[in-house]
């Protein structure tokens, strides 16, 4: 099958179970919402996909190929939580590592425009998370991982993040988790739940507070 | 071995790379002070060098540790970075000790009058 899966997630701390036969999957123009609890192994199960976590066991395959790190497919990129651009490298540098394709329309964008010279230590810590998520969302891969890009930014950049993230799934795959749950709502073509170490498909809020991810659940 | 790497991995780790030039600089000094032809200073440079590229992953991960997602996202793992910058260092290493064989007269009276000057 054409398009990332991951499946038969197994994965432990010490002696704490994170996530226990998860199975994910995500096809180009398809964004996929993963939500869930703190703690729940939404980041863990990111980083499995993407290679900088070794699972207990999983199995990975992108575009019909079997990788053991996501990242080595060369087709994968990942917004880790924390800022991951060093700061000495310009935008117009990171563009051209991360973005050969696509970096007609990511300089079409007035942020990017007015700082293509500026080094990442200039920006704020926003406007580089802003600069990063851009950058993920308009690079090269295919499969895009995007973990809680919607955390320090104004709600005006989260809509605009919403509307290229709609943009650029005409031709990419993008697996988004955040605490943000009404954005994830918002942008997401399909939710996937993380709860009891396994995930659930989730068809609306209903199912949400059915599975105590947001209160108001009375048996 | 990949210069196109060794440009991307310089950009970020110039000072690890300066590091193990400064280790090959310091293990030249005591070629020229005893000669090339003792076996035993060729385990003791294999031994310093080994230890310098040994900090070179303790400050990769002190300091550079974030910059891993970096590469990451460009397909490259630590351990490629890592390989391709040591190949890299021995090339340098194998130079410095090219020079300072041709140079060994010249280089050992500057080394004798620069430790003289300093001991005064």
């Amino acid at each position: 099958m054409q398009g990332l899966s991951i499946d038969s997630v197994n994965q432990s701390f010490a002696d704490r179970e994170v996530l226990s036969s998860v199975y994910l999957n995500c096809k180009i123009g398809e964004v996929v919402g993963l939500l869930g609890r703190n703690g729940s192994g939404k980041s863990t199960l990111l980083k499995i996909i993407f290679g900088s976590t070794k699972a207990n066991f999983k199995y990975l395959s992108i575009n019909n190929k079997v990788y053991d790190k996501g990242y080595l497919s060369k087709n994968l990129s990942y917004l880790p939580q924390d800022n991951f651009i060093p700061n000495q490298i310009t935008v117009l540098q990171a563009i051209n590592i991360f973005c050969k394709k696509q970096q007609a329309e990511l300089k079409q964008i007035d942020f990017v425009a007015n700082h293509l010279n500026a080094k990442f230590y200039n920006f704020s810590g926003g406007e580089r998370r802003l600069m990063e998520c851009l950058l993920m969302i308009y690079s090269d891969a295919e499969y895009v991982l995007l973990d809680e890009p919607f955390s320090q930014l104004s709600p005006l950049w989260i809509e605009e993040l919403k509307n290229h993230i709609n943009r650029a799934k005409a031709y990419k795959g993008f697996i988004i988790t955040d605490h943000f749950y009404k954005s994830i709502l918002d942008v997401s073509d399909r939710i996937v739940l993380l709860h009891n170490r396994c995930n659930y498909n989730i068809n609306n809020e209903d199912d949400l507070v059915m599975h105590g991810y947001l209160p108001g659940f009375t048996a | 071995m990949s210069i196109g790497l060794l440009t991307k991995s310089l950009t970020i780790y110039k000072p690890i790379f300066l590091w193990n030039v400064l280790v090959s600089l310091l293990t030249s000094v005591f070629f020229i002070i005893n000669g090339f032809k003792e076996p035993g200073i060729y385990t003791f440079a294999l031994f310093i060098k080994l230890i310098g590229w040994l900090f070179s992953i303790a400050i990769y991960f002190l300091f550079y540790q974030p910059t891993a997602y970096y590469f990451k996202n460009q397909g490259i793992s630590f351990r490629k970075i890592m390989v391709n910058l040591v190949l890299y260092d021995l090339i340098v290493f194998i130079g410095i000790l090219i020079v300072s064989s041709l140079c060994r007269d010249f280089l050992s009276t500057v080394l004798t009058n620069l430790l003289q000057t300093a001991k005064y």
